[in-house]
């Protein structure tokens, strides 16, 4: 008996005690003070997010906006060892990453109706998860080709319109292709497979593609930074990359512009996911109101060389931004959405095939 | 009495626990946990975090990982030969020299250590890129047309590697030679020795640690290098360390960047430890030791 009283007084002290640290966990939750995100490497992007976005979150909530620049690949590591308890409330990672981390269950789902100008995107920014929203597209990016103007202007040689330029012997050592590492390449992998008869299920024409631009290569890049050097140092005239590459490069002063091929361009769009289990939910809500917002996304355009998922943006942008950009609505029709549910279940494969054949 | 001899017996540990508690806490255990994923697959048949020895299966069974591993410690050789080589001679110089130039030398080993490695590795890049200068050296004075595929080699990284540890090398066989008695070799030169003969007989024995101790360092520095590769090759290079960080950051499958990096650890390992037995052997001195 007095034992049984002993053993209930114990359970009551521990219920009491882990009460009291759900509650401080639950009061920490709500009295959210820094908010973490990952921002995919984009040009300007952070720039962007600390001026316009970090103000007004610190002004409007007292949250501080603690942003973060990394690779999508490494936001999915990183968030795979914060979880179940991640510090990191927003990843802003690539759709076909985010469609895969959202499927392994790392995003939280998004109720649009308390960001509303995340609510009037066109109909293909949202990618669902059953019912639930859990990534939105941050803006639209074609994968196409990006040429060095006065480089090819000075050689006689005719701008690019093809896929099939890049095997031209005029660009003998001057072209750089993306490695399916990255979301660019492995989108062109599978567009190259297509010109072949092949695609998701078929790669190896793509393979082969690869294969017959070798006499041309100068080398395999990863990092568009590592491209845009090469581009800098006159080494590379002709290269595959996407579309907000140019504008970002010509506002460096690099005389480069994208063209979307004549074959088309697959799609390969920037995205944004709430992650699960995270704190400051109404910080995060604020801040995609922001991020979606008409002002915001003029600046992505203007200073990152995006294209806005955004309808009311659009109608936004001046004429002389809309003269200057290397995509347009207007040509939204010549890109081609891939299946990248599909891409993922085998996109390993590729990589290290990639890594084993493409030398 | 007890406690005066008790913390005699204490004192040589607490001088040591700093270098334990740090090799506990950021080797010991994260390779630990390393060589746990390693025997676990990414995606289980049946049952999650189940033992397995799939990924090694896999790397064992395959040709493609034998000869990165090959590449890998092929670089790993020439780097060393190369260190050495360039090493030992600036190394003897450095300890038979004084005043300015013994400055100079000394200054041309530190400056590299201090340069910032991506720093020094970028002006190699800019130098050998296939349209760079030295191309366009070449391309000006009519012997090549069309780009210069060096950088992208294996000779170029040996280079790159020879380059940036080639100062270690010489620091400790300048510390080395420095020990070797004069006397000795004023004898064998009294007693007719050629100068390729005191350096075979006389010299080399003599400096065998510093050898061995750069060369381990060369060798495991060499071997296990990310940095360099894949700014000189990039990611198409085939060694261990860039199919490492490939698995772990781009497949996203550490289990397989685990077994891949506890191979080389073992086979570093190994290598390390017959180099020093096959040395001791050799200069049949058996005084120093490095084990």
């Amino acid at each position: 008996m007095q034992s049984n009283r002993g053993n209930r007084l114990v359970a009551l002290l521990v219920g009491a005690a882990a009460s009291a640290l759900v509650a401080g966990a639950a009061t920490a939750q709500d009295a959210c003070t820094e908010m973490q995100v990952f921002l995919s490497i984009s040009p300007a992007h952070r720039d962007n997010v600390m001026s316009y976005i970090a103000p007004k979150l610190k002004e409007e909530m007292g949250v501080t906006l603690v942003a973060e620049e990394i690779g999508s690949a490494n936001m999915v590591e990183r968030l795979s060892a914060q979880m179940p308890n991640p510090r990191v409330t927003i990843a802003q990672w690539d759709v076909p990453i985010g469609v895969s981390a959202c499927a392994d269950g790392m995003c939280a789902p998004i109720d649009l109706s308390k960001a509303p100008n995340a609510g009037k995107l066109f109909d293909w920014a949202y990618t669902k998860d059953g019912d639930d929203v859990v990534v939105l597209a941050t803006n639209v990016l074609g994968v196409g080709l990006l040429y060095n103007e006065e480089a090819l202007k000075e050689a006689g040689i005719e701008p690019p319109t093809s896929w099939t330029d890049l095997a031209d012997p005029s660009f003998a050592g001057r072209i750089s292709i993306t490695a399916p590492a990255s979301t660019w390449g492995t989108a062109q992998l599978v567009k190259w497979a297509q010109m072949g008869g092949g695609g998701v299920d078929n790669i190896d024409p793509g393979f082969e593609f690869a294969e017959s631009l070798m006499d041309n290569m100068h080398t395999v890049h990863t990092w568009s930074s590592e491209m845009s050097n090469l581009m800098q140092l006159g080494e590379v005239w002709l290269s595959t990359t996407g579309s907000n590459m140019g504008a970002a490069l010509r506002a460096k002063g690099l005389p480069v512009r994208w063209v979307l091929p004549e074959e088309g361009s697959p799609v390969a769009a920037g995205g944004l996911s709430f992650v699960k289990g995270a704190p400051c939910t109404e910080a995060a809500y604020r801040y995609l109101d922001l991020y979606y917002s008409d002002e915001f996304q003029l600046l992505r355009v203007k200073d990152g060389g995006l294209a806005s998922p955004s309808p009311t943006a659009w109608d936004k942008i001046p004429d002389e931004t809309k003269a200057d950009m290397d995509l347009t609505s207007k040509e939204f029709d010549k890109l081609e959405a891939l299946d990248w549910k599909a891409i993922n279940a085998v996109r390993p494969e590729w990589i290290e095939r990639w890594n084993r054949e493409i030398r | 009495m007890d406690g005066t001899s008790g913390l005699r017996r204490v004192a040589p540990l607490l001088f040591i626990a700093p270098v334990i508690v740090l090799m506990a806490a950021f080797f010991a255990l994260p390779v630990a946990d390393l060589l746990s994923m390693s025997f676990q697959a990414k995606h289980p048949e049946a049952g999650a975090g189940g033992f397995s020895l799939v990924n090694y299966a896999k790397i064992l069974g395959d040709l493609w990982y034998w000869q990165m591993l090959g590449n890998s410690l092929a670089l790993g050789f020439c780097a060393t030969l190369t260190s050495l080589a360039i090493g030992y001679a600036v190394a003897w110089r450095l300890t038979h020299c004084g005043g300015w130039e013994r400055t100079l030398i000394a200054l041309a080993c530190l400056l590299p250590i201090f340069v910032n490695v991506i720093v020094g590795i970028l002006g190699w890049y800019i130098l050998m890129l296939p349209f760079g200068v030295i191309q366009q050296a070449l391309d000006a004075l009519g012997l090549i047309h069309g780009p210069l595929r060096w950088l992208r080699s294996f000779w170029a990284l040996v280079g790159v590697l020879t380059y940036e540890h080639v100062p270690f090398a010489v620091l400790i066989l300048a510390a080395s030679l420095q020990n070797v008695p004069a006397d000795k070799i004023a004898a064998a030169r009294i007693l007719g020795a050629s100068g390729p003969r005191i350096l075979w007989t006389v010299l080399l024995p003599l400096s065998m640690p510093g050898i061995v101790a750069s060369s381990i360092l060369v060798f495991s520095l060499s071997v296990s290098s990310y940095l360099v590769p894949i700014l000189i090759t990039g990611p198409r290079g085939q060694f261990i360390p860039i199919s490492i960080y490939s698995y772990a950051a781009e497949l996203l499958d550490w289990n397989m960047a685990g077994a891949l990096a506890f191979i080389l650890l073992v086979v570093v390992v190994v290598l390390t430890y017959l180099f020093i037995a096959l040395s001791n052997r050799l200069t049949r001195r058996g005084e120093w030791s490095m084990v």
